[in-house]
Order: structure tokens, then sequence, then C-alpha cells
């Protein structure tokens, strides 16, 4: 019995150890990529330990040619008002779900969840129409209209839920007293509800950081591009510089990273979208 | 008086930006689907029907999504019930498989295709060090690059299925495992009766999920490959996309759109269906 468990135990480390690293290399190995010289990249074998060490690839992103500042810069102008119009938008539908008294309910959640599962590749086509429409074709201002319907279904979801679970007596108490639906939303649940609506303004912020199709669709001009578009076009050159992609990489990636990391619980849960039952 | 039912204003905002943008867009592409040269016809499908790049891409497509459904869902429930035990730092193990999900379609897709380099890249250098091939893999040459691509989704996505899967594995009341083994089940028996009944709804929620997702996958394999060499990753969406917006030709473009959102909407149906089943 004892050698059972402990062939046990020796079987489930092997095991997570192979998953973090088939997980954790890909990251690893942009990383010491982006320190890599030039020239040991493309001359010599590829080495687990780089053998020079510059950050040349790191000021050539911030030079003329690649203008990874620019491109940022562009990223969040447009990531800033469509995390701003998200919140907005699904705070309020949120709370109406949770907590409304509205006819239709069930055919505005039905919506919310069929937008939900649309994605952007089905968006692209039929919003370019409504983009040269709107005379937007080439303006970043296109893509903070655009990306909201991304990221409004999953918010909604998300804060429905958040809702939910606070207390329904300390609104009946308000309510009673004559106070309405908008009054009591501002003054007693907002106050509970932040961490998800932070959680929800964080998630719209990275979803549109990250897009690219529509970006890639509604978007002709170098001065207009977005970091995934700069990035992009990092490797559609002949002669790829791969330490100057890595940094990119690296670079647009991390922040990401950082900004989630304390959110993840969170996500699991609402991304199965009521399909776990706790 | 009547008081007025202030809770329409709330999800007012919602409507409209889903009226303009979601279901707007999609009357105006069916329209323009049935437009050509000013013309109310059937034309642009007509053309999309005769070209043999729709039905190969389509073809494709279906195995591109099949393959990752089942990669995907397998290989998750093996890390679901491996995050299920009981070790030191599972904790920390758990968050770390959010990591690819956090990470952009672009950053995945560029870090894959730098280390699927045919020359530099490292996963050649590994497989030959470990003398699992002789000769250096190119894996983005005709033959393989469908696989490539479905590997660095695979790769992409798994994790986070897990950890769905996870959570489901979670609530499955503990005791019936504790009588299934005083009746002395096997392993593989505890895994049949009960685990896999119980995830089952999980599982089929999360293989339309999948479905969906990637039957219209379109960034990862764009900057992979761009649908190439040749034609050897030319999925729906691509076709789709190099149809529209860079050959201009929008009226075909239109039609493969809406034939590819009627392909999803199937999809999109049954899990609506689903999702209000578990909801009463």
């Amino acid at each position: 019995m004892k050698i059972a468990n402990l062939f046990k135990i020796v079987i489930i480390y092997f095991l997570v150890i192979l998953t973090l690293v088939i997980l954790i290399f890909p990251y690893y190995w942009v990383f010491i990529s982006s320190f890599k010289s030039t020239i040991e990249i493309a001359t010599e074998e590829p080495r687990l330990i780089p053998r020079t060490f510059t950050l040349k690839h790191y000021e050539d992103l911030f030079g003329l040619t690649y203008k990874f500042h620019h491109y940022a810069l562009n990223s969040l102008i447009v990531s800033i008002p469509v995390t701003i119009i998200s919140i907005f938008i699904s705070t309020l539908a949120a709370y109406g779900l949770a907590r409304g008294r509205i006819k239709g309910k069930r055919a505005f959640s039905n919506a919310v969840l069929l937008s939900y599962l649309t994605e952007p590749s089905m968006l692209v086509v039929p919003l370019f129409f409504i983009i040269l429409l709107f005379g937007l074709y080439n303006n970043l201002l296109g893509l903070i209209l655009t990306y909201p319907i991304i990221t409004i279904p999953f918010c909604i979801w998300m804060l429905r839920e958040f809702f939910v679970s606070i207390p329904i007596e300390i609104e009946e108490a308000a309510l009673v007293d004559g106070a309405n639906r908008l009054h009591v939303l501002t003054k007693i649940v907002l106050p509970l509800a932040a961490p998800g609506i932070f959680t929800a303004g964080i998630w719209s912020f990275v979803t549109a950081w990250n897009e690219y199709i529509l970006a890639l669709a509604f978007i002709a001009g170098l001065e207009n591009w977005t970091l995934p578009l700069g990035l992009a076009s990092y490797v559609a050159v002949y002669d790829i510089d791969w330490g100057l992609v890595s940094a990119a990489c690296f670079l647009y990636g991390l922040p990401a990273l950082i900004v989630f990391a304390p959110l993840t619980k969170y996500f699991v849960k609402g991304l199965t979208l009521g399909a776990v039952k706790r | 008086m009547t008081k007025i039912n202030y809770d329409y204003l709330l999800i007012m905002p919602a409507i409209l930006w889903i009226a303009i943008f979601l279901i707007f867009p999609f009357f105006y592409v069916i329209i323009n689907s049935f437009i050509y040269k000013n013309n109310v016809t059937l034309n642009n499908y007509i053309t999309v029907f005769q070209t043999p790049r729709f039905y190969s891409s389509l073809y494709r497509t279906f195995l591109w999504t099949i393959g990752n459904v089942i990669f995907q869902l397998g290989l998750g429930l093996g890390l679901a019930i491996l995050l299920n035990q009981n070790f030191k730092g599972v904790s920390a193990v758990r968050s770390l498989m959010l990591i690819p999900w956090l990470s952009s379609n672009v950053i995945v897709a560029l870090q894959w295709k730098w280390i699927f380099h045919g020359t530099c890249g490292i996963a050649t250098k590994l497989l030959m060090d470990l003398g699992i091939t002789s000769s250096p893999i190119s894996f983005f040459a005709p033959n393989v690059a469908l696989l490539s691509c479905i590997i660095v989704n695979v790769w992409r996505w798994t994790p986070f299925t897990a950890l769905v899967f996870l959570a489901g594995l979670q609530v499955i009341p503990q005791h019936l495992y504790e009588s299934a083994l005083i009746d002395g089940a096997s392993v593989f028996q505890r895994f049949l009766k009960i685990t896999l009944p119980l995830l089952k709804p999980i599982i089929a929620v999360w293989a339309l999920i999948t479905f969906i997702r990637t039957f219209n996958g379109f960034e990862i394999v764009w900057i992979l490959t761009g649908g190439g060499p040749g034609e050897a990753t030319l999925l729906l969406p691509i076709h789709m996309y190099t149809t529209t917006f860079l050959l201009g030709r929008f009226n075909e473009g239109s039609a493969i759109s809406v034939l590819m959102t009627l392909m999803s909407t199937i999809f999109m149906i049954l899990y609506v269906r689903m999702a209000q089943r578990s909801e009463q």
C-alpha cells in the first residue's frame, strides 16, 4: 500500500512538472530571446541560456522604425474609452437583469448570451459596413464604438452574478422608503459591487488591448495602428528580427498579466456562464 | 397616477448598443449578400458555391475544429483530474493555468512562430537533442502546417478548459467516491460511473463553446501562416477575410460571412437551450 502511494505521488509530480514546463517554456523562450544579440539568434544554434546579452532590441522598439510607443498610445486611446463605455452599459444592464421588474427579461438575457457567443470574426464584415456608413474607416473612434459589443456581453453576465449575490433586504428597505431603482443602484449597490465592477473593467481593458481582427480590417494607416497591428507588422517582413519581436511580445504581454493576476478567481466562474452550479 | 418603471432605463443602453452594433449590422450584411451590381440576386451565393476554395476551406475548418475540440477537451479533462489531486502548491499551479488564456492571440501566435522557426527555432533543436528526429522539422510545411496550428491553439486553450472542468469536479460530492471505494470499484470504474456522468453537462456546454470559438478562429492561424503555404491552412474565416478585404469583393465576402454565421448559429441555439435548462 505504501509503495503504491509513493508511486502515485511520483507520477503526479512528474505530470505537474511536465505540464508547467510546457506551459511556461514559451514565455521563458521569448523572454531570453529578447536579450540575445541578432547575430546569436541568426547564426548560432539556439541555446536555452543566452551567450550574449543586449538591450538593443528594446532600444530599437522605441526608435523611428518600429514606433512601439506610438502604437501603445493608440492602443490606450482605444482601450480606455472602451473600458468606460463597457462598465457603464454593463453595470446598468446587469443590475436590471438581477433585480429589475422587466417584461421580456428572458429574451434579453438570451440576446446577451447570443452576443457572448458571437466571435469577432463573424462581426468583422457586418461591422465593416457600419464603419463605412458612419464614415469611421481608418479612425480610432471606429474601434472605440465597435469594441464594446465584444466586451459588454461577458461583463453583463459576470456582474449579474455579483448583483445576485448581494443581499436583497438592503435594497428592499430603501425601496420601501420611496427611493427609485437608480437611486438604490448608485447609493447602495454600487459600493458593494465595486470589486466586480473593477474586475469587469480590467477584463474589458485587456480585451480591447488584445483585439486584432477588427483593427486589422478597420484601420489602414500606419499612424493609426494599435499594438497588435504593429506587432504583426514586425513579422510581415522578409528579414524578421526575432530578438525584436520577442522584446515586443514581452512588453506587450506583461501589463495584461500583471493587472490580471489578482483577479483570476472571478473569471473561471464567469466564463462557464452558470454551467457550473454552486 | 401610475409609477414610472425605471427598470427599463437600466437595460436601455445595452439594448441600443446591441441593436446598433450587432443586430443592425447582421441585417445589413444579409441584405448586402443578396445585392450584386445594384440588383437583388443570388449571384454572390452562386459565386461562393462555385469556388472550389470555399469547399476546401470548409473541409479544412472542420478538421481544424474537430482536432481542436478533441484535444482540448481530452487533455483538459486529464489535466483537470490531475489538478483535483492533493499535492503541495496545487493552488499556485491552478493559477498558472490561466497564463495562456490571459495572453493574447497575437502573442501566442508570435511566440510559437518563433519556437517553430525552421532553422533557428528551439523546437526543432530540442526534438533533435532528444533523438526524436534526426533532421530539422519544418513545422509550416504544407503537410503539417495545419497540425502545427492545432498544436498552438490547443496549447492556448487546454489549461483554461482544465480549470472549467476542475470547477465541475469540485462540486461532485465526495461521499459518492467513498461509497464506491467501499464497494471495491476501481479507479477506472469510478471515473466511468461517477466522474464522467456528473461532468457530462459541463463537458457538453464547453464542447459547444469551444466548437463555436474554434470554427470562427482567425487570429492565431492568420499570424502563424496567413492561410498558407499555398492553401494548407486556409480556414473559412481566412477565406472570408481575404475575399472581402484583400480582394475587395464585398458582396461575395458578405455571402461567406452570412454562411459562416449561419453554421455557427445552429450551435449557438443549442447552447442557449442548454443554458436555459441549467438555469431552471
